[in-house]
């Protein structure tokens, strides 16, 4: 098992470092810092004095390894616009995002825990409708782009009912509308799973023992169906911290929700790389570190696996 | 008796009571105003964050010397009065009696400060450096008068000096840098009360600023740069002055009781831009089929909806020396068709890329449809190149556009140089066009500071511009804002929101 842990340590430095190499290129490849930096009436010799003053006129690989030296040294660099460490920017905000990834998740099994098992219940029951309804229902939310539902949510909610705000982080119910656009793209996918999941489950043998034995339906579906669909589904929840990370930018943007990714949206636009690569590192990490843990999940609740 | 002098003390208190309770500043009439602008600043040193969004909140808490108002006419701010002393110097006189919001008067050596921290504090690393680099030397007179010179004779130093923002010695000297960069101060209608990055600046009344104190007790600026969402804070009444208004939403606007939309014709231009350095481009008839087949009154009513006029001539009317007898090419399918021909192009001969960089002016991709459109009608393919817009930049800088780009410009400061430097070669560093006649009157009007010597030189190049068709202006931009029927607000064409003349409505 330890061998195990250190192996899949190695394998998350391998892809944070890819990962980076491939990020820390591309930014650099398609567009100049400094031509940002500067109001448009500077003159060109101003730009292309900025440029050598932060490296960028040397080749790429020498950059990376400059890049590399200063890690070293515990900086990710200061971001180039804020002028201050771009680490800590990111690490400010990282709680707001944290807040909405919370709400997020907790919407997004709200939505899929009751669905995916109605579903599947009536499924097994034979009760066409139930399960088509509530499939037609996760579909829809499949379907729907984040950044069209954010809103669709902002038009029915804010300004047409003016229920809650439209933006902004004040006070809880600024976490709603954003929480809910985020969470319920991936309620769609846990529904589904948890759906094929427990309709599988309602058909093995130990169910139908237990329904001889004469246990409550109820009890069948708490004890011993949850237990056994809950793998994949944490597996899938794991997965999805990735994928609501990634949805978080475009959620911050719709609702200008000051987490990591409006940061970094911004900071992608302007071209200023120690944000954009210090958010590219600490993704893979959180990410890749995730991933792990849920394996080791998977291990934990099923006897059978064993690394 | 005892009484009797009772009451006259009870009498005299409260004399002594009401006189104070008048003296006192009365309470704003409006209490809180929010403005929402579409980026959010990454520092409060108002030397330091250079962009629109960001000034518009210097100008609120800082003074400078002198600014545009809404004529485009250079008004004295902290600066009453100013004058050529020789062909390179300017000399100011400075408003008497200002204090910046720590009470620290407001001087000559203030002055000097603020210019020299600029030029070489390397630690404050301001961007404005390389713009002001003709200044050779701020040389302080008296408490209230200060000589800029120059290097040599720059007809806009009044007006690029005057746009700097003066920060406060004192201050800046005891708490350093990084302090001001988060608590600024300085001479304007509102104080810095806090920043909470992401989310909002709040700044409140200066009760002592010199023009009176404005009539707002508070000012909050949010970022929100998705348009939607800006537009939807104003409806439910959350913002009362939203920036950057599309058209489509206008109605929706007008339509709300609470809400109105306020328009401003701005210094912003929309260009078409001609790598002439390259075949097809270098030959000048084709330039010229180019300027005649486009239909800019058409782009202006129908896909600008209105909120845009033709651009006269070559320069936005706003801007100094804006030649009134140099006029556009008129817009005639059938003089482009001859000119092609006469130049030995066949229909369809022609195929260059349009390119432009996404997202710098309202219906960019929008205007270069119809642009494409009118170029296939007369014969040339003009394939829309949308690019992301550092792409673009960065293609622009390494001089390796070709073809047609469309590109919007703010001339800020009003002055005609600041297009012309896009014909200079060299200038930019990107040379699309280079005429070595265009390349002397450009050199010759940049050194000439007297108006009226330099008035000619300016109208000179801009006939040779359109003799040449090196860059076709197509129409000037009108800013739309969405406001709040709380208050009454005037914009400026320059773009800056400037809150101390704001009055309820």
């Amino acid at each position: 098992m330890l061998v195990y842990v250190v192996k899949r340590l190695g394998h998350t430095v391998i892809i944070i470092l890819s990962v980076l190499i491939i990020v820390f290129a591309l930014l650099r490849l398609g567009g100049d810092p400094s031509a940002f930096l500067l109001p448009p009436d500077a003159p060109a010799s101003a730009r292309e004095e900025l440029r050598v003053s932060l490296g960028l006129d040397q080749p790429i690989p020498l950059q990376f390894i400059r890049y590399l030296q200063e890690i070293a040294s515990g900086s990710f660099g200061d971001s180039l616009r804020w002028r201050r460490p771009a680490i800590e920017l990111i690490l400010d905000r990282v709680p707001a995002t944290l807040r909405l990834t919370g709400v997020a998740m907790a919407v997004s099994l709200a939505f899929a825990l009751p669905l995916g098992i109605m579903a599947a219940v009536a499924a097994h029951r034979r009760r066409r409708w139930i399960d088509t309804l509530a499939m037609g229902f996760v579909l829809i939310g499949q379907s729907m782009p984040t950044f069209w539902f954010g809103l669709m949510l902002i038009f029915v909610f804010a300004l047409t009912l003016r229920w809650l705000p439209p933006s902004g982080a004040d006070g809880w119910t600024s976490l709603i509308l954003p929480g809910v656009t985020l969470g319920f793209y991936s309620s769609a996918i846990v529904a589904r799973l948890l759906r094929s999941n427990v309709l599988e489950m309602l058909s093995q043998d130990f169910v139908r023992t237990a329904r001889a034995k004469g246990v409550r339906e109820v009890t069948i579906l708490a004890r011993h169906v949850a237990r056994n669909a809950a793998i994949p589904v944490v597996t899938i929840l794991g997965l999805q911290v990735g994928t609501l990370l990634g949805g978080a930018v475009v959620t911050e943007y719709v609702f200008s929700y000051p987490g990591i990714g409006l940061l970094t949206l911004d900071a992608i636009s302007q071209r200023d790389f120690p944000i954009v690569q210090g958010f590219v590192v600490l993704m893979a990490l959180v990410i890749t570190l995730i991933n792990l843990v849920v394996d080791l999940a998977y291990a934990a609740l099923d006897p059978r696996i064993r690394y | 008796m005892q009484t009797k002098w009772h009451w006259i003390l009870i009498l005299f208190l409260i004399t002594l009571f009401s006189s104070t309770v008048q003296s006192q500043t009365p309470p704003a009439a409006i209490d809180e105003v929010t403005v929402v602008i579409s980026r959010d600043v990454t520092t409060m040193d108002p030397q330091v964050d250079w962009t629109l969004d960001a000034r518009n909140i210097w100008y609120n808490i800082s003074g400078y010397l002198a600014l545009h108002d809404r004529n485009m006419e250079l008004r004295g701010e902290l600066a009453e009065s100013w004058e050529w002393i020789d062909d390179r110097t300017v000399r100011f006189h400075l408003r008497e009696g200002v204090r910046f919001h720590n009470g620290e008067p407001f001087d000559a050596n203030a002055v000097k400060f603020s210019i020299d921290r600029i030029l070489y504090d390397e630690e404050a690393g301001s961007p404005w450096k390389s713009v002001i680099s003709f200044v050779e030397e701020v040389i302080v007179v008296d408490d209230f008068t200060v000589d800029v010179r120059a290097t040599g004779p720059v007809p806009t130093l009044a007006a690029q000096v005057g746009r700097m923002v003066i920060v406060p010695p004192g201050y800046i000297t005891e708490f350093g840098n990084a302090h001001f960069a988060a608590n600024p101060i300085g001479t304007g209608p509102f104080k810095f009360v806090e920043w909470v990055p992401g989310q909002r600046v709040v700044l409140e009344r200066n009760t002592d600023y010199w023009r009176g104190p404005a009539n707002i007790e508070r000012v909050v600026f949010r970022a929100i740069p998705e348009t939607f969402t800006r537009i939807t804070e104003l409806l439910t009444g959350r913002a009362d002055i939203v920036v950057q208004v599309p058209e489509e939403s206008v109605d929706q606007i007008e339509a709300s009781a609470d809400s109105r939309v306020v328009t401003v014709p701005s210094m912003q231009t929309v260009y078409l831009g001609l790598s002439a350095q390259h075949e097809p481009l270098n030959d000048p008839m084709v330039r010229q089929a180019i300027g005649h087949a486009i239909n800019v009154q058409g782009i202006v009513d129908f896909i600008m909806g209105g909120y845009a006029q033709p651009t006269a001539g070559v320069l936005n009317s706003f801007i100094w020396g804006a030649d009134p007898n140099v006029e556009r090419p008129e817009y005639d399918p059938e003089l482009a068709m001859s000119l092609l021909a006469e130049a030995g192009y066949a229909p369809g001969e022609i195929d260059i890329p349009l390119t432009f960089g996404t997202g710098r002016f309202i219906k960019d991709r929008e205007v270069a449809e119809a642009i494409s459109a009118d170029l296939e009608a007369v014969g040339i393919t003009a394939t829309v190149t949308p690019m992301e817009w550092g792409v673009w930049q960065e293609n622009y800088y390494a001089d390796s556009l070709e073809g047609l780009f469309l590109m919007s410009w703010t001339a800020t400061i009003g002055d005609p140089d600041d297009i012309f430097k896009f014909v200079e070669s060299g200038r930019t560093g990107f040379t699309y066009f280079s005429s070595a006649a265009l390349d002397d009157v450009i050199a010759k009007q940049l050194v000439t500071p007297e108006p009226a010597d330099r008035l000619p030189i300016v109208q000179e190049a801009q006939q040779l511009i359109r003799e040449h068709m090196a860059l076709i202006a197509l129409y000037d931009i009108e800013t739309t804002y969405g406001v709040s029927n709380r208050i009454e607000w005037l914009p400026q064409p320059n773009d800056f929101i400037l809150l101390h003349g704001v009055t309820p409505r």
